[in-house]
């Protein structure tokens, strides 16, 4: 989905407008009084056939500081070890590890959606929680979460970032594109807290390679 | 130049413009109106920028106020032109009742208040010049839930000072001109909706797509700007193939995560259809049943929690010739002097 939406990007194919990748599919945006939606078809099946040869952007590596042991930010990590029948610090090795591919962004502003390591799949909670804390780093099903803005979620929490993925108050206010690569690094309560109080002053430049 | 007070904010009062296509992939809705036609033509009638294309336009036109059901409450600062449009709420400036689809001047000290929902859901405030609130990404539409566009990204509350830039047009000139009778939309407590079917319609039994089509739904009151929920009988799905049950949840309406078209229908566990609106979320593990027209949206947007709504079945080149038809009514040439 990526590599389509990049080849439909850089053929600028007429009347396109926006695109949404999501895993199994790219919802494209046109403008009808443009471009007719079977001259639209016609243009994307043509870009199809040159996926096999397409080739991507460089990933950009993105480092996440991520808090996991303090059982304020990391609610959720005793019972989800327990759940997965893993010692909480194994979880945690196990976590941080993983380098995780951004498929795509969404659901709210600047919400990557990243695959868990097959060890750490986990249902998702049966009642979702009503609001969770911006940066809070969930595991649901086979996808980690992070969350972007205050939300609803069903994730088990276990840790937390200072990092801002999404900040309506500075220029660019999405960390994440779809393609990065995102790796976690483990921080304790002190580190987190020196590092949100440079995040709140803008001060803080997140490690990307 | 200041020109409004707000003294209540009442049910959800936005400032909204034609909205900020562009920014789905991030996460961000492009909001902007749910009554794109009622928006249009408020500004249309002060002598603003009615803005370009709904959800693909690249210019999102002047700001007005979407005022959701009742309760907003504004004193005018200075003399200016309004033009209230939409959804009958009961408006009126200094305890006298204001007729709507219509400029009208009006003098600083006024007090207008929207007092209760008659016809529609939403109504829009336009004033001379166009609300000035500072644009986030090009655009100065409200989106509380990215904190963004409008006043602080919030919805209006008592306090709030409004300013507008300098009228385009005289205001004399303005004053009295109306939309063409013609062209009144008429709000009543049934609505027909169209939908094209899909993306996902063949995960439901055919039988539920009839019924989707062939029952009168009821909007419910937890619906806002992000989704509108519809009551009526749940419907079921398919036996769903192996990989789906694996990778997408265990409910039957669960799939893997999917992009949501604005409009687009989602049914979680088969029962309240979902239609998500402006506001909503670009990505979804829900089965969407069908997707309502970009030319109906507005639609949706005026139906009252309660009031009834059937979807019918559209092709795709009738859902462009509708929205063509709305693009091209938002005009000058529709508007006449009383």
């Amino acid at each position: 989905m990526r590599a389509l939406e990049h080849l439909i990007q850089q053929k600028g194919v007429p009347g396109v407008v926006e695109m949404v990748p999501s895993y199994s599919a790219l919802l494209v945006y046109y403008d009808p009084l443009v471009v007719g939606y079977d001259a639209l078809c016609a243009s994307v099946t043509a870009v199809t056939r040159e996926l096999d040869t397409a080739v991507l952007p460089p990933a950009r590596v993105v480092e996440l500081p991520c808090c996991y042991d303090d059982p304020e930010l990391a609610f959720d990590l005793e019972a989800a070890a327990v759940k997965l029948g893993l010692e909480p610090p194994e979880l945690v090795r196990l976590h941080a590890e993983a380098t995780y591919h951004v498929y795509f962004i969404g659901f709210t502003p600047g919400l990557p959606y990243l695959m868990l390591p097959e060890r750490l799949r986990i249902p998702r909670l049966d009642t979702p929680r009503t609001a969770l804390p911006p940066g809070s780093v969930g595991l649901g099903g086979g996808q980690c979460c992070v969350y972007s803005v205050e939300s609803p979620g069903g994730f088990w929490i276990i840790g937390r970032t200072p990092l801002r993925l999404y900040d309506p108050e500075v220029s660019d206010p999405v960390l994440l594109q779809p393609g990065d690569t995102v790796r976690f690094r483990p921080i304790d309560r002190r580190t987190f807290g020196e590092i949100a109080a440079a995040v709140a002053e803008h001060t803080y430049r997140p490690v990307i390679t | 130049m200041n020109v409004l007070e707000v003294l209540a904010g009442g049910v959800s009062s936005t400032v909204q413009d034609v909205g900020r296509p562009g920014y789905l992939a991030t996460g961000m809705p492009a909001s902007g109106p749910a009554d794109r036609f009622a928006l249009g033509i408020a500004n249309l009638l002060v002598g603003n920028d009615p803005g370009e294309r709904y959800l693909v336009g690249r210019r999102p036109g002047d700001a007005g106020i979407e005022v959701l059901l009742s309760g907003l409450r504004v004193r005018v600062l200075a003399d200016t032109v309004i033009a209230i449009t939409g959804a009958d709420l009961a408006p009126t400036v200094d305890d006298r009742p204001l007729p709507v689809w219509r400029a009208i001047a009006v003098s600083a000290g006024a007090v207008l208040v929207f007092h209760q929902a008659r016809a529609g859901a939403r109504a829009y405030l336009a004033v001379a010049g166009g609300i000035d609130v500072p644009t986030f990404a090009g655009s100065r539409a409200t989106n509380v839930r990215a904190f963004v566009g409008g006043v602080d990204g919030r919805a209006l509350k008592a306090g709030d000072v409004l300013r507008a830039f300098p009228p385009k047009r005289g205001l004399a000139e303005l004053g009295g001109r109306r939309l063409r009778r013609a062209l009144v939309p008429v709000y009543g407590d049934r609505w027909t909706v169209r939908v094209v079917l899909g993306p996902q319609d063949d995960l439901f039994l055919p039988e539920s797509v009839q019924t989707f089509l062939a029952y009168d739904w009821r909007l419910s009151p937890t619906s806002d700007r992000m989704g509108c929920r519809y009551v009526g009988p749940t419907l079921e799905f398919k036996p769903r193939p192996a990989y789906l049950v694996e990778q997408a949840g265990s409910d039957p309406s669960n799939i893997v995560d999917d992009t949501i078209p604005v409009g687009g229908i989602q049914v979680p566990g088969g029962v309240e259809p979902i239609v998500l609106h402006v506001d909503g979320p670009s990505l979804g593990g829900y089965a969407k049943i069908a997707t309502v027209i970009s030319a109906d949206l507005g639609k949706v947007g005026q139906t009252r929690p309660g009031h009834v709504t059937r979807f019918q079945a559209v092709s795709t080149g009738e859902a462009v010739d509708a929205l063509r038809e709305l693009e091209d009514s938002i005009s000058e040439a529709n508007l006449e002097k009383a």
